[in-house]
């Protein structure tokens, strides 16, 4: 069966084939490459410079050899920063313009860092880039339109791609990780600044916001404001994106299917980029730990648009750091993507030279597990869920302690379709910084009434006409409410409603452990197991006899440990089950090696090692462990220099 | 579109450090950003610098002793990358901005270099730029070891007025196919195509890799072409000369 057909037309391996500057033989000889290690799909970027310019028809042969082959293909259309081009692909003269380009109103331009050549992003708020790139959508089209009358035969097994392109990159660079205070999102250059006037005039003239009065309007655009408007400018600037590439793309008859992917590469973050040019001038190996961590935050960050959730990708490269790392740190940047992305229905994209320069014996582990991963037997479940105004902007509140007591199971989204693709989610936290207006109030507070738990933020970002449904269907007036009083400020106020309960929060806390900690208790929420040591770290996907908990060992030297369990299960080598089981995925009884049931097990993890486990349910219940504040912190044990 | 700049490549002949050497033979300097006197980034080749992030300056300097260190001001580094952008390519911009990280405005002089050129780049951007003429090219072919699968991997560079304007593979797409091609007939395409005296060399993958990691192989290039496992293409007296003085006289 075809990879295409067998995932969904969803393969979670994606390699990328840069068609635009291979010759025809080479070309050729990659994509039987490709046929030869049983890949029935490949993916490319469609450059927009190279498309405009492409009077060898390189794009018409691409497509040519790969339906010659049989091969399904998927293009990505957008601009990204993964593009090996020059700008990323944009026309040099829109790309040398320094009027439209992306800034930070403290540190300038907004650069990318990567070969073959460092540049400045282009503003996605600038009116002549976005004309000429509707134009470029609709040249595209219309070169679709004509091969599906000349050659439909063609196009059989192509699809096309849209991604959030540079929004995500618009950030301040440095500060280490994506989470960091300083690291603030958006495009300050003249034409964002612009568009962000536009945007509060439009946003703030509707009715919601007139209430009581239309003086109250103006509230809203007052300064106190100004860093929650620019998040909310932000992701609206985006959806607006995506959706008008889609409706560009859709205005027309499109004969191929068209998906969302929230593409992320990390090589290109801005929270590395110091490092990155850093070590470009060193002439050095990339910093693989705060590689690894921006895999970590991007894991945690989940969008929707119209109600069908980005399918989260990540990609590494072969002109940026990632090239640079030992085989044992790029096999361990991919797996650890891979089970972050695929088990939430996303793709890690790779090019063919980088996949080939992978041992063997690798590929075929992780070709394995990636078709595990797709068959969605083993899934990565959100339990806690930040709505935020942004999805690239660091979120507040409790959110890092969420994520550092319950690793990727606590997610980030930006909209709340999200939520309706998590029936497992059990809380939802409302970011401080997100302006909760009426509709949305509504669809949480049903939620909730459902029997899940709501955690909304006390002060001002609240509309009145939001504030009154709120008080209504709580009785705050009738003072239902329950004070529980926290550490450090973290008091919280809870109101029970229909099967669940609603908390409000001071923002303004400092020490959110025991909130956290007493909220995930309240909810249900249990982690199955504990590990020794913080420098470890677990990705647990649930399937339907028990866990694949995958052990993570992101260090230069090998890790041993002990785990343990609430109550006694039985562990097993995941890649048992992985490969034997008629059911893959699922581990039979029998298959099952002799080893006793225990609460307690001793793990020795090698240096940049991923253990994987399976722990198997006793009975119809599964061993967990409660959630404690003592958990070890991953970052907590780690102090030595590695 | 065939790529002027293929950065992977570049790395794959001229490259120092990335990969497989010693961290003590070729580390340089840690380099690290301050913002209002906290680290907020840094890179140091062989190790972690996450932990040092949020530490004070003053901090660093008394317990990053086991290491030469520069601390540099996030708004110099920005200013140096916007400077940077304005070259062509990677490895202009690299150098623009090792130029600067090697010029301490402080006074304190690094003892070792941000980073170690690549000896073909050493001999190439020093006393032989006078020698050698404005506009040339350079063909690279290195030649797997017996019984090893794959192609040659081959580098071109093409240097105009002094500077590195392209490297990649060589397109050899619109060249005669013909079965008795050579290494002759290949580099005087080479010249015709890029219009500048292209100088080849073919070498062993092994000897390359070997000479890279040194600072001064020059002699073992000698030796290497003295016993005809390596050969310049074509062979000329004047360039031997060059690598003679080089070897022996340090020229």
């Amino acid at each position: 069966m075809e990879l295409w057909q067998e995932f969904g037309g969803q393969p979670p391996i994606r390699i990328l084939i840069n068609y635009w500057e291979l010759a025809p033989d080479d070309l050729r000889a990659r994509l039987d490459a490709l046929q030869r290690e049983g890949f029935s799909h490949v993916s490319s970027f469609v450059p927009w410079q190279a498309f405009e310019s492409d009077i060898s028809h390189k794009l018409m042969k691409f497509l040519q050899a790969v339906s010659e082959r049989r091969l399904s293909l998927s293009l990505i259309l957008s601009p990204d920063v993964g593009v090996h081009a020059l700008h990323s692909g944009v026309p040099r003269d829109l790309a040398a313009s320094e009027e439209i380009h992306a800034r930070r109103a403290g540190s300038g331009p907004c650069v990318v860092a990567l070969a073959p050549r460092w540049h400045a992003l282009p503003s996605l708020h600038s009116a002549e880039f976005m004309k000429r790139y509707w134009a470029f959508l609709s040249r595209f089209l219309g070169f679709l339109s004509d091969l599906d009358r000349s050659q439909s035969g063609v196009l059989r097994r192509l699809s096309v791609s849209v991604t959030g392109s540079f929004w995500k990159y618009y950030r301040s660079p440095g500060g280490g990780s994506f989470d960091s205070a300083t690291n603030a999102a958006g495009d300050e250059g003249k034409s964002g600044s612009a568009s962000f006037l536009k945007y509060l005039s439009e946003q703030y003239s509707q009715r919601e916001f007139a209430d009581p009065d239309a003086a109250a309007a103006q509230r809203w655009k007052t300064q106190s404001f100004e860093d929650v408007n620019r998040r909310h400018f932000a992701q609206s600037a985006e959806d607006q994106f995506r959706r008008q590439s889609e409706q560009i793309l859709l205005r027309k008859y499109l004969p191929v299917p068209l998906e969302h992917l929230e593409l992320y590469t990390p090589e290109a973050d801005p929270a590395y980029l110091h490092t990155a040019v850093l070590q470009a001038a060193a002439d050095g190996r990339a910093e693989f730990t705060r590689l690894s961590k921006l895999v970590d935050a991007c894991a945690t960050r989940e969008t929707a648009v119209d109600r069908r959730v980005c399918r989260p990708c990540v990609q590494w490269t072969g002109f940026g750091g990632f090239q640079t790392l030992s085989d044992s740190e790029r096999q361990f940047l991919l797996l650890k993507s891979l089970l972050l992305v695929a088990s939430r229905g996303g793709a890690v994209f790779l090019e063919d030279r980088e996949w080939r320069r992978l041992s063997r014996s690798f590929r075929k582990r992780a070709d394995l597990l990636a078709r595990r991963l797709a068959e969605g037997r083993l899934r990565l479940g959100a339990s806690v869920i930040q709505v935020v105004p942004h999805l690239w902007s660091p979120a507040g509140g409790p959110w890092k302690e969420w994520s550092r007591l319950l690793g990727p199971e606590a997610r980030l989204c930006s909209s709340l379709d999200v939520l309706r693709a998590h029936p497992e989610t059990k809380l939802v936290v409302v970011d401080p910084a997100l302006i909760l207006r009426a509709e949305p109030a509504r669809e949480l507070l049903d939620w909730a009434e459902a029997g899940g738990a709501l955690v909304l933020p006390q002060g001002p970002l609240v509309t009145e006409s939001a504030r009154a449904q709120i008080s209504t269907r709580l009785g705050v007036k009738q003072g239902r409410g329950r004070a529980i009083a926290g550490r450090g400020g973290a008091s919280r106020q809870t109101y029970e409603l229909g099967a669940g309960k609603v908390h409000f929060y001071d923002p303004q806390a400092t020490d959110w452990r025991d909130f956290a900690v007493s909220l995930i208790e309240e909810a249900g929420i249990r982690r199955r197991c504990q590990l020794g040591d913080g420098r470890l770290q677990t990705i647990s996907l649930e399937s339907e006899s028990g866990q694949g908990l995958f052990i993570m060992n992101g260090t230069s030297r090998a890790l041993s440990t002990d785990i343990h369990f609430a109550e006694s299960v039985r562990v097993t080598d995941l890649a048992l089950s992985l490969t034997d089981s008629p059911n893959p995925g699922v581990v039979e009884p029998e298959q099952v090696p002799p080893v006793e049931p225990a609460r307690r097990f001793s793990l020795e993890v090698p240096s940049c090692g991923v253990l994987p486990l399976s722990v198997l349910n006793s009975g119809t219940a599964t061993a967990v462990v409660a959630v404690s504040s003592e958990l070890p912190s991953p970052e907590g044990e780690h102090a030595a220099p590695v | 579109m065939q790529h002027r700049f293929d950065w992977r490549v570049y790395q794959e002949f001229l490259t120092v450090g990335a990969r497989g050497v010693p961290l003590a033979e070729n580390a340089g300097p840690a380099l690290f950003v301050a913002r209002e006197g906290a680290v907020i980034s840094g890179y140091s080749s062989g190790e972690d610098t996450d932990e040092w992030l949020g530490t004070s300056t003053e901090e660093l300097r008394l317990r990053y002793a086991h290491r030469e260190h520069r601390v540099v001001e996030e708004a110099d580094l920005q200013k140096w990358i916007r400077e940077a952008l304005a070259k062509d390519h990677v490895v202009d911009q690299a150098e623009c901005l090792r130029r600067r990280l090697g010029a301490d405005p402080g006074g304190t002089q690094l003892s070792r270099p941000v980073a170690y050129h690549h000896f073909l780049l050493d001999g190439l951007q020093g006393w032989w730029s006078r020698v050698l003429p404005s506009n040339y090219g350079i063909y690279l072919r290195l030649e797997r070891p017996r019984g090893v699968e794959g192609a040659p991997r081959e580098l071109c560079l093409v240097v105009r007025g002094g500077r590195l304007e392209s490297f990649h593979s060589p397109d050899l797409s619109g060249m005669a196919r013909t079965d008795t091609r050579g290494d002759e007939d290949l580099v005087r395409y080479l010249s015709e195509k890029y219009l500048v005296p292209f100088q080849g060399a073919v070498i062993p993958e092994r000897d390359w890799e070997d000479w890279s990691k040194l600072a001064e192989p020059w002699r073992l290039v000698l030796m290497a072409l003295r016993a005809r496992r390596a050969r310049l293409v074509p062979f000329r007296w004047g360039l031997a000369g060059l690598l003679g003085a080089r070897a022996y006289f340090g020229l």
